[in-house]
């Protein structure tokens, strides 16, 4: 995965319309980096079965 | 009953006095109050104490004791409201910035049900900013200190909850739990916390943290106080959608039968693992406590376990964020840096990453229900570590609490993500005198195996009686943030 660099992210957040300061941005990155690195890690799962659970948006 | 024996007293004994006119209400609250503003007074737990308030009904009760009236499984016992929850005519500050209060004309339904059983609200305990972290150290009301050592953390994001039933404060406290903040508080403070499933408490009247991830339960300094509550608060209410209409076992005269036969799994992997040595020996320990009671006590594995933090993660992220987009975009500067930083990172995860989360979510929670095939509850720590040091400086507090949380809700997220019931008690300190908290999980809607084995426990061990050292014999307050 290529690493998210500060100027990625500012660009994401101008697409989003948001104006964060660069130094909140660098708050930021490790945060997102950890989220998108886990969602890489749930796409490791099984999920695409023929036998896959309804998704349910509520757990039980 | 010296007041002090009333502050620790459990709520069946209270209810019971106060029931027979041996102990006003009044008596009660006033030694509550008192203790809060004396022994108390150097955790901060509180941000409302309703001291007039909690007389004036405690009056009430009294008045209908002595016409005869039925007075409540919970007659006179002081309760606390996590501050998130709505009490009317009381500002929910839910942790945050004044510019986000807002004042509730009505209870929430659980607070209605606490008062209808009896109980007296005593005050509206301090919390992690927004329930968003584990920490505690909020910076519109100041750090909530844990009674075992005022230096350190009672966890969060029910940490005043925690603090103040640990502390004799209240009997009982009203938590709530995205991932694991009933839990982790519990088992850094050395009481008794219920997460229940998933719907069972009706969350209406509280501010979200993440909608299908939240949970309202009761801690307490006992499992048999935890059931009187819970079966109190529990039951469907139509102002949230998520509750459920499942019946309410009468939870308290269902804890005795002790756990023989009981199948208890134990994850050895991922759940027991990178665990602070004495938080390893003293659940090991309540495991064994566990078998010698004669539960049939086996291995087990959880699969894909390190896949359910990650999802609670992803799907936290972005529900939070979506619960305070306009506030957010508004008014960012008036959040604490660390949940600012939580809130903000939610806009950048895309929407299918949202859904891939749920998908697995469904795959995960379908796995570990599997497990539950061969087994009736499963025991983990509630903490891989005890309570830690408040973070002195306000600089550093931020990136210490987002680096604090990812440790603190590890054994206890995968159960926000599957929505099973998940009850942490008192098993022990560490060298340090720090409490150390035991997991036990169970079926959806089957709180009250979880219940009956955290009691037959508790009937076996002395844990949960220890009382902090308070009262001079702790850190001065003036040596703490």
């Amino acid at each position: 995965m290529v690493p998210l660099t500060i100027d990625d992210l500012a660009a994401e957040a101008a697409a989003l319309g948001l104006s964060l300061p660069r130094d909140q941005l660098q708050r930021l990155l490790p945060e997102v980096e950890r989220l998108r690195e886990a969602a890489r890690l749930l796409r490791e799962l099984p999920l695409q079965s023929d036998d896959e659970p309804a998704t349910r948006f509520s757990p039980v | 009953m010296t007041p002090q024996d009333l502050c620790f007293a459990s709520a069946g004994e209270i209810a019971q006095l106060v029931t027979a006119g041996e102990v006003t209400a009044r008596a009660v609250v006033e030694a509550h109050l008192d203790r809060i503003r004396t022994a108390g007074r150097a955790l901060n737990a509180f941000t409302a104490i309703l001291g007039e308030q909690a007389l004036g009904d405690a009056d009430r009760i009294d008045a209908g004791v002595r016409r005869g009236r039925p007075a409540g499984v919970l007659a006179g016992v002081p309760v606390a409201i996590k501050d998130l929850v709505d009490v009317a005519g009381v500002t929910t500050t839910a942790g945050g910035h004044a510019r986000f209060h807002y004042r509730p004309g009505r209870d929430a339904p659980i607070t209605t049900r606490l008062r209808d059983a009896g109980a007296v609200i005593i005050g509206k305990t301090n919390l992690h900013e927004f329930a968003y972290g584990v920490t505690n150290v909020n910076p519109h009301f100041g750090a909530v200190k844990n009674p075992w050592d005022v230096t350190r953390i009672p966890g969060g994001s029910s940490g005043g909850s925690g603090a103040a039933v640990a502390a004799g404060l209240c009997t009982g406290a009203v938590g709530t739990d995205t991932g694991g903040s009933i839990r982790i508080p519990s088992a850094l403070c050395g009481v008794t916390g219920i997460k229940p499933t998933y719907g069972r408490v009706p969350r209406a009247g509280i501010v979200p943290l993440a909608w299908s991830l939240d949970h309202a339960g009761p801690m307490t300094r006992t499992v048999a106080d935890a059931a009187l509550m819970l079966q109190v608060m529990a039951g469907h209410d139509p102002a949230d959608a998520a509750s459920s209409s499942a019946p309410v076992p009468p939870f308290s005269t269902l804890l005795d039968g002790g756990v023989a036969g009981l199948r208890v799994g134990v994850p050895r992997r991922f759940f027991w693992e990178e665990l602070d040595g004495d938080v390893r020996e003293r659940c090991d320990d309540a495991v064994g406590t566990l078998r010698s009671l004669g539960a049939s006590v086996t291995e087990v594995e959880v699969p894909h376990a390190a896949y359910m933090s990650r999802a609670v993660a992803v799907i936290i992220s972005v529900e939070a964020t979506a619960f305070h987009e306009q506030r957010l975009r508004r008014d960012a500067g008036a959040y604490g840096g660390d949940v600012r930083v939580r809130l903000e990172r939610g806009w950048f995860v895309p929407g299918t990453d949202y859904a891939l989360a749920q998908r697995a979510r469904a795959l995960l929670t379908t796995e570990i229900l599997q497990v539950f095939e061969g087994i009736d509850v499963l025991v983990t720590p509630a903490t891989p570590s005890p309570a830690a040091p408040i973070e002195q400086d306000p600089a550093a507090a931020a990136g210490v609490s987002l680096t604090m949380s990812l440790e603190y809700v590890r054994c206890t997220n995968p159960f926000n993500l599957t929505g099973q019931p998940a009850l942490s008690v008192p098993c022990g300190f560490t060298a340090k005198g720090l409490p150390v908290g035991l997991q036990i999980i169970g079926r959806p809607f089957d709180e009250t195996t979880v219940l009956r084995a955290g009691h037959a426990y508790q009937q076996a061990t002395e844990w949960h009686l220890r009382r902090p050292p308070l009262d001079g014999r702790g850190p001065t307050p003036e040596a703490v943030v």
